[in-house]
């Protein structure tokens, strides 16, 4: 798992995803304080053209759901966080803003990105250190 | 003789164990530093910056803030006349009131929070029922077991008593107001913002001051050790970092020592059988005129922690504001039923991890956030002493 010290300006985490349709990066942005609200981004790279032609009829955010929290105390994310945003690369790849992420504990945390239309997520995994 | 001996023995050992707990210096990990590090109150300035202001464009008005000063303890701003804010929040008591539940004009249904540091926080009351402290303080106002007044007398209050004050923050107050007391319901609602937003300016005067804890820290932090805190006192401080032993650190953390979050400790509500927490503070704050969103917000296109904060879900039934734990040796009784009297009992409840209530009353599984911790009580004491730590010089 990726150790992710808070005071990084900026840290990567990357999963495929469940059924193999695409990687999700996730790419933090400033220093990643606790219980402050937080404007990430994910990159979806799609495995194949064919995922790569599904991505590009998906432009509306509500067709990402984000969902996170800490599996071993057994609770959510302490926010509604929304994709807010959803752009294309040159290369096809999904850019997303996420909005309204807020941690409010240091530990073991997952964030995953689900994507109906595929029936399809991914879920990166990093630890959130002082 | 050989008594005598063994006597002095045993004195001797008392004593070298007393310098022992003083001077042997414990060894702190980089993890342990980085940790306590989060935890050191910045300095005033910086705390200023870090004010949340949420809908309030007076925060910082000296003017605002006089008159808050006098609103804050003027007992005409109830029924009877005999209750101010400074009823329940004393500032020798660290703007609480020592109660089980507060007292008011009647009996409230909740224990009174500490007002220091309320203004770097973003949700106000143990359920979060308003997202800024100037929406807060309309509430215990027009509360009937509180002040039991209401919007139109604090707005004849203000034109009678405070009319200059008022007008020069706020511009003038309808004319029909002053001549025979009346006045539109949304004016009566502003004046009623604006007598909130003053009460803010006020508070957001009482900002936490450095305690030992805080000398400590930074003379560890800066030189490696530090014997500001005794061993016992930072054997505590261990424990209550440690998120296999203590687990203090996942909610009590930042330099207030809270993280601001809601969350299921089991705690019971007053309110028979078990209030909704989070879940009702969440529906009352959505459907609050005052919000960041509303009428009477100066920033409107700022709430985001309104717009993204949790609004359903298990998590957010029973749950409570996750309260600051600076101040802790001046507030008790504790919790937000004031059912513990004492830290001691407050340790000893979280070794057991057993909630107030059970399944079968509230009807349902409920969430919990807070596991047993299987700790001896020699370890509570220290957790203890390192909290009796936490208050200002
Ligand atoms: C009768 C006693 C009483 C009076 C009078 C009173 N309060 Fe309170 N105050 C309380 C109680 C009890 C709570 C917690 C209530 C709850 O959460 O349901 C509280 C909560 C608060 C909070 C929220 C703190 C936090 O951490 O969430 C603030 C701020 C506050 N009061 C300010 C004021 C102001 C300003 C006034 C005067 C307009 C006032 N209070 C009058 C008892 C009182
Ligand atoms: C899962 C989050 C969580 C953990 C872990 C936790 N607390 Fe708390 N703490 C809370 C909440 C929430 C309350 C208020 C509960 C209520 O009144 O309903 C609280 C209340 C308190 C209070 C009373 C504060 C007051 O003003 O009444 C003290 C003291 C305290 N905690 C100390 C500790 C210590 C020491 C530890 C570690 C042994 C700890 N807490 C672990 C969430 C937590």
């Amino acid at each position: 798992m990726a150790v992710f010290p808070g005071q990084a300006s900026e840290s990567r985490f990357k999963a495929v995803s469940e059924k193999g349709s695409f990687t999700l990066h996730v790419i933090s942005s400033g220093e990643t304080s606790l219980n402050q609200l937080l404007t990430w981004t994910a990159r979806l790279v799609p495995a194949n053209g064919q995922v790569r032609k599904t991505f590009q009829v998906l432009r509306d955010p509500a067709d990402y759901i984000i969902a996170g929290g800490m599996p071993a105390h057994g609770h959510g994310l302490p926010t509604e966080p929304r994709v807010t945003d959803v752009r294309f690369d040159g290369r096809g790849e999904v850019i997303l803003t996420l909005k309204g992420i807020k941690f409010q504990m240091w530990g073991d945390w997952v964030l995953s990105i689900d994507v109906p239309a595929l029936q399809d997520r991914a879920e990166t995994a990093f630890t959130l250190k002082p | 003789m050989g008594r005598i001996f063994v006597l002095l023995l045993i004195l001797g050992l008392f004593a070298l164990l007393g310098l022992f707990d003083r001077v042997k210096p414990l060894p702190w990990s980089d993890q342990e530093k980085a940790q306590i590090r989060t935890l050191v109150l910045p300095d005033r300035m910086e705390l200023q910056k870090r004010i949340v202001r949420t809908g309030n464009a007076y925060w910082n008005d000296s003017q605002a803030l006089e008159l808050g000063k006098a609103l804050f303890f003027d007992r005409r701003l109830s029924i009877n006349g005999e209750v101010s804010c400074a009823t329940c929040h004393q500032p020798d008591k660290a703007f609480t009131d020592g109660k089980i539940l507060a007292e008011g004009v009647g009996i409230a249904r909740r224990h009174t929070p500490t007002l220091i540091g309320s203004a770097l926080i973003p949700w106000f009351f143990w359920d979060g029922r308003a997202d800024s402290l100037w929406a807060q303080a309309l509430g215990p106002l027009e509360d009937p077991a509180e002040h039991g007044t209401d919007r139109f007398a604090v707005a004849r209050i203000i034109a009678e008593h405070y009319p200059a004050e008022y007008e020069a923050i706020y511009g003038p107050l309808p004319g029909s107001l002053k001549r025979d007391g009346k006045a539109e319901p949304n004016q009566i609602n502003r004046i009623f913002a604006n007598v909130g937003k003053s009460l803010a300016a006020f508070q957001s005067t009482l900002l936490p001051e450095p305690s030992r804890f805080d000398r400590f820290a930074k003379e560890l932090l800066d030189t490696g050790e530090s014997d500001l805190l005794t061993r016992t006192e930072q054997q505590g401080l261990k424990l209550f970092l440690d998120d296999k032993k203590g687990q203090c650190l996942r909610c009590h953390n930042g330099p207030l020592f809270t993280n601001s979050d809601f969350v299921v400790t089991g705690i019971r509500d007053s309110n028979i059988p078990v209030g909704l927490g989070r879940l009702a503070g969440i529906r009352k704050v959505l459907d609050s005129p005052f919000n960041c969103l509303g009428l009477f917000s100066d920033t409107p296109n700022q709430c985001d922690e309104l717009i993204f904060t949790k609004k359903q879900g298990p998590e957010l039934t029973y749950a409570f504001k996750v309260p600051t734990l600076r101040q802790i040796s001046k507030t008790a009784p504790y919790m937000h039923n004031g059912s513990f009297e004492t830290l001691n009992d407050v340790l000893h409840f979280y070794n057991l991890a057993k909630p107030q209530y059970d399944q079968a009353e509230i009807g349902e599984k409920a969430h919990l956030d807070i596991e047993p911790l299987g700790l001896a009580s020699g370890e509570l004491a220290r957790i203890e002493a390192f909290l009796r730590t936490l208050e200002a010089d």
